[in-house]
C-alpha cells in the first residue's frame, strides 16, 4: 500500500505540523511551510489536521497510486491531472489503483500539498514525521523524495472508505472546491511587530524598513528568505550572544540586508533583529516566490493576536463546511 | 536583574543577566525546573541560551482558556513574572551538575589546525592539549545543529580567531576553537572553526531520548586519548548503533 514517485518534482518531502519540544537540544521544529493549506488538504480526505502530507516547492511530483486512494491537492495554484484528466485543487479526488497523478508546475504560490486518506505513514521521530534533512531524520529516510520511492500510507478510516465508495458509485465529479483567500501577486503587505532591538536601529533604518519595498531573492529557501532592498544599520554596533529565535524573526547581519527566518530555521541565532513577522502572515509569506515584493507594516501585539484568532476561526468554518460536504457524500 | 520581554506574538523572553556566567546559567536552570512543575495551558516549549530563556506559546489556546486575559502575551508575562518571584527565594539552592567526559584524539588528521593554534600562541602542541583538556567546561546552551554545545570556560590563552577561509566540510565529532568558544560538531558541517581534535563519541544520538549527549547545565571534561583508543571507542559505538 502506498505512493510511488514517478517524478520527484522539486524539494518534495514528507512533512506534518512540526516537531515541538526539542529546540533546546538544537532540533528544529520544521514541518509544512503553509500549515493552513496542509490542514485543508487533510480535512478534504477525512484526516486529522496533523496527518503527514507531501510538500513540494515550485514543481509538483508525479505519483503512481498502488491502490484506490482518496487524495487532495491544496496550496499553490496548479493544474494537476489524473491520467491526463484535469482534476482541480481543493477538493477530494479518488484515484484508482494504477492511476498516475501529475501535479506539474505551480502557477501561483510556491508550496503545494498532497494529502492522502490515512496520511503518509513514515515512522515518527520525536513525535513528528517532518523531514529534518540536515540531521537525516524524520520523513522518508530523513531526506527529500526521489524517483522510485515507495511512500507508505496509513490505514484508510471507515469514513474515508465510505467517501471512496460514494465517489466510485456515482462516478460524479465534486463541483465545489475549498481554498484560502489569498493573492500572491503585487506588493504584499507583511505585518510585523517591533523586536526589542527596534529602537537600537538608526531612525533612518526604521523609516526605510517601513516605507520602502523589499524583494525576496533567489537565495531563499525553507530556512530563510534573504531580502534585497535598502540596507539597515544599528546606531551603534552590538555584540550579541546566540539566543533562541523564531519563524518570522527578521535578522540584520553586518551587510545590512535583512533575512526572514522561515520554518527550517536553526533554533538559535546571534544577529540583531529589527522586527518579527506577525504569525498570521507567515503562511502567506511562505507561499511567495523569489522576486516577490514586500512592504512591512508595524502592528501591535494585540492586533496581531486578534488577526490570528480571526484566521483560526475562519479555518474552523472552512473545516466545518468541508465536514458537512463530505457527510453529504456518504449519506 | 530579571526582565520579561515580548518576542513576536508567540513567544516571550525571560532575561536573567547580560553576560556569560555560570550563576546566570544556574538561575535559568532553576527557573525552567520550576516551570516544568507547572506549565501554563497553551505553552509549547522553552529554549534557554546564555543570558535568557524563550517561552513559546500558542496565543489562540492561551486566549481560549483565559477568557478575561487582555492579550495572551500579557497573560504569559504575568504568569512567568509570578513564577520568577517564587524562584527568587530559592537562590542559594546548590545545583547538581552532571559531568560528561568526552574522549578526544588531538592532532594528526583529526586536528589539522592544532599545530597552527600552538604556533600562534607560542605554545607546544602538548601544552595546548593539556590546557584544552584541563577545565570543566559548562554547557550554556545547545543550538546551531542537533546536540551542538555552546561551551564556556576556554582558557584565555587558547582563544583563536576563526579560519580566514571556512572549510566546506568538517567531520562529525571534530573539536574546535572559535574566538573564546570551544565546542564539538555533532554532524558533518561547513565551518570556520580551528579544528584541534576529534571525539569518537556521537553528540547527536537520534535513537535515544533526548537525542543528544549533552544538555544545558552539564559540565564537559575533554579527556585526551590515543588513536588506538579512538578507534576502539568508535567501534564500540557503531556496534551499539
Amino acid at each position: 500500500m502506498g505512493l510511488i514517485l514517478i517524478r520527484k518534482g522539486f524539494a518534495s518531502a514528507v512533512q506534518d505540523l512540526g516537531r515541538f519540544g526539542y529546540q533546546r537540544f538544537g532540533i528544529i521544529v520544521g514541518g509544512v511551510m503553509d500549515p493552513p493549506s496542509a490542514k485543508l488538504a487533510n480535512w478534504l480526505v477525512g484526516n486529522g489536521e496533523s496527518a503527514a502530507v507531501i510538500e513540494y516547492s515550485f514543481l509538483g511530483p508525479s505519483i503512481l497510486f498502488s491502490e484506490d486512494t482518496l487524495f487532495a491537492v491544496t496550496g499553490a495554484v496548479c493544474h494537476p491531472s489524473l491520467d491526463g484528466q484535469e482534476i482541480g485543487i481543493g477538493r477530494p479526488c479518488l484515484a484508482r489503483e494504477g492511476q498516475i497523478l501529475t501535479i506539474g508546475g505551480l502557477a501561483y504560490g510556491s508550496r503545494g500539498y498532497l494529502a492522502v486518506s490515512g496520511g503518509v505513514n513514515t515512522p515518527l521521530w520525536f513525535g513528528s514525521r517532518s523531514t529534518y534533512e540536515r540531521a537525516g531524520q524524520g520523513g522518508f529516510k530523513g531526506r527529500l523524495l526521489e524517483e522510485h520511492d515507495r511512500i507508505p500510507v496509513g490505514e484508510t478510516s471507515e469514513r474515508a472508505k465510505r467517501i471512496i465508495a460514494s465517489l466510485a458509485e456515482k462516478k460524479s465529479v465534486i463541483r465545489w472546491f475549498a481554498a484560502m483567500r489569498r493573492t500572491y501577486q503585487g506588493i504584499q503587505v507583511i505585518r510585523v511587530l517591533p523586536d526589542i532591538l527596534w529602537p537600537r536601529f538608526s531612525e533612518e533604518s526604521r523609516h526605510t524598513f517601513l516605507n520602502t519595498d523589499y524583494q525576496i531573492t533567489a537565495s531563499s529557501d525553507r530556512m530563510g528568505y534573504r531580502l534585497e532592498g535598502a540596507e539597515l544599520a544599528l546606531d551603534e554596533s552590538l555584540e550579541l550572544y546566540s539566543e533562541a529565535v523564531t519563524s518570522g524573526s527578521i535578522q540584520v547581519p553586518r551587510n545590512g540586508k535583512p533575512i526572514i527566518l522561515m520554518t527550517d530555521h536553526q533554533s538559535t541565532g546571534g544577529y540583531p533583529r529589527i522586527a518579527q513577522v506577525a504569525s498570521v502572515d507567515l503562511p502567506l509569506l511562505s507561499q511567495l516566490p523569489p522576486r516577490s515584493k514586500l512592504r512591512f507594516q508595524l502592528i501591535s501585539n494585540k492586533e496581531a493576536e486578534q488577526q490570528l484568532v480571526r484566521q483560526t476561526r475562519s479555518l474552523e468554518l472552512l473545516r466545518n463546511m468541508i465536514t458537512g460536504q463530505l457527510d453529504k457524500l456518504t449519506r | 536583574m530579571r526582565t520579561i520581554e515580548p518576542f513576536g506574538d508567540q513567544a516571550v523572553r525571560v532575561i536573567f543577566g547580560n553576560q556569560i556566567a555560570p550563576e546566570i546559567q544556574m538561575k535559568i536552570n532553576q527557573f525552567t525546573e520550576q516551570f516544568d512543575q507547572a506549565p501554563f495551558a497553551g505553552f509549547i516549549e522553552y529554549v534557554p541560551s546564555y543570558t535568557n530563556v524563550v517561552f513559546y506559546y500558542d496565543p489562540v489556546k492561551v486566549l481560549g482558556v483565559n477568557y478575561h486575559a487582555v492579550t495572551a502575551q500579557q497573560h504569559v508575562i504575568n504568569y512567568l513574572a509570578n513564577m520568577a518571584k517564587r524562584v527568587n527565594g530559592d537562590i542559594n539552592h546548590k545545583m547538581h551538575r552532571r559531568t560528561v567526559h568526552i574522549p578526544v584524539c588531538y592532532g594528526g588528521n583529526f586536528g589539522p589546525d592544532l599545530a597552527e593554534v600552538a604556533e600562534l600562541h607560542g605554545l607546544s602542541v602538548h601544552e595546548v592539549i593539556d590546557m584544552h583538556s584541563a577545565p570543566d567546561y559548562l554547557v550554556y546552551m545547545l543550538g546551531f545543529a542537533p546536540g551542538f554545545p555552546f561551551l564556556g570556560g576556554l582558557p584565555e590563552e587558547l582563544a583563536t580567531p576563526r579560519r580566514a577561509t571556512p572549510r566546506l566540510k568538517i567531520a562529525a565529532g571534530s573539536v574546535g576553537i572559535a574566538g573564546k568558544q570551544t565546542g564539538a560538531y555533532p554532524l558533518d558541517s561547513p565551518g570556520g572553526w580551528q579544528i584541534i581534535g576529534r571525539t569518537p563519541l556521537p553528540l547527536f544520538t537520534p535513537q535515544s531520548d533526548p537525542p543528544t549527549l549533552l544538555a544545558a547545565g552539564d559540565l564537559v571534561k575533554f579527556d585526551p586519548i590515543s588513536r588506538q583508543e579512538y578507534i576502539r571507542i568508535k567501534e564500540e559505538h557503531s556496534l551499539w548503533g
